[in-house]
């Protein structure tokens, strides 16, 4: 089963009213401080994420995803955090590593208790994209991303050497796409139903 | 609240390069780091006299505060491309390099 998620970026001087309209009419996660790499929304489940006739649009970065794995520990999840990241795994990395990548990333859960349900699926589609793999989460509080996720030494200590340039075992490339946005609802519900 | 963190760099050096890797850390890595917030605590050579036919490792042990400085850290060299750059001409005098990362043993992991 494969779902879409689109970050979309406003274009600069985007018209205010529009972009209202556009926020009133859409299903969409608009996010918040401290997001990095991918633009001003986040669409979860749309393939066409921009009503016909709106134009105020610089980029709409649409992945189609293929899940890997997830956990769906609370199905009535009401809010309030769904974060994704979005990142490449470099061509070269070799696939034992690449696997325990996967592995650990997926291990998160049991050592971060605030991840409530999460879902790591590859990037396939379509051709082109730059990204490999989109591991999402969601929380029950900001606080259970920026400091339980974040500051965890599993993070930190293990899972990072992935991503970290100063480690001989890093595999993912430094540019991510790090978004997070408020939620009444959980996406990884329908993703996981 | 994890407190110190140690951070230690193991190079294990082709025999002969040790004064080249020596030379490449003194000279291209330890005023970025300082920079970067990291306190270099000590360092060692192991085994203890250097061996012309076999590797040698050096040791790097650094510290830095917290978490929110290890972050800190990982944040400032993931923005410089010199930084990947220098490991890069480090590995190729190395024939294996490791980096770990140390908590005192009495903080264990959140469960």
């Amino acid at each position: 089963m494969s779902r879409t998620l689109a970050l979309v970026t406003l274009a600069d001087g985007a018209d205010p009213r529009r972009v209202a309209e556009l926020e009133s009419a859409a299903v969409l996660g608009k996010h918040m401080p401290g997001t990095v790499g991918g633009g001003h929304y986040t669409w979860d489940g749309i393939d066409d994420p921009i009503p016909p006739g709106f134009e105020d649009v610089a980029d709409v970065d649409l992945v189609e995803l293929s899940l890997i794995d997830g956990s769906l520990a609370d199905p009535g999840f009401a809010g309030e955090i769904k974060r994704t990241l979005l990142l490449r795994v470099e061509p070269d990395a070799p696939a034992d590593s690449v696997a325990a990548f996967e592995r650990d990333l997926m291990a998160m859960p049991d050592h971060i208790p605030a991840i409530v349900n999460w879902t790591l699926s590859r990037v396939v589609g379509p051709s082109g994209t730059r990204w490999t793999h989109s591991w999402e989460q969601e929380y029950y509080t900001l606080d259970g991303l920026k400091v339980d996720y974040m500051m965890s030494p599993h993070h930190w200590g293990l899972i990072d050497g992935w991503f970290d340039p100063e480690m001989p075992r890093q595999i993912v490339d430094l540019e991510l796409a790090h978004v997070y946005h408020a939620t009444g609802r959980s996406v990884l519900a329908a993703a996981l139903g | 609240m994890v407190g110190k963190i140690h951070v230690l760099d193991e190079l294990t050096v082709e025999p002969g390069r040790l004064d080249e890797v020596r030379r490449l850390m003194t000279e291209g890595y330890m005023a970025g780091a300082k920079a970067r917030g990291m306190t270099l605590e000590e360092t060692w050579l192991t085994p203890p006299i250097e061996l012309f036919d076999q590797p040698n490792t050096l040791v790097y042990l650094w510290s830095v505060p917290d978490a929110a400085a290890w972050w800190a850290m990982r944040g400032a060299a993931g923005r410089d491309p010199g930084v990947s750059e220098f490991w890069a001409e480090v590995d190729a005098l190395c024939v294996e390099r490791q980096r770990r990362f140390l908590v005192d043993d009495q903080i264990g992991e959140e469960e």
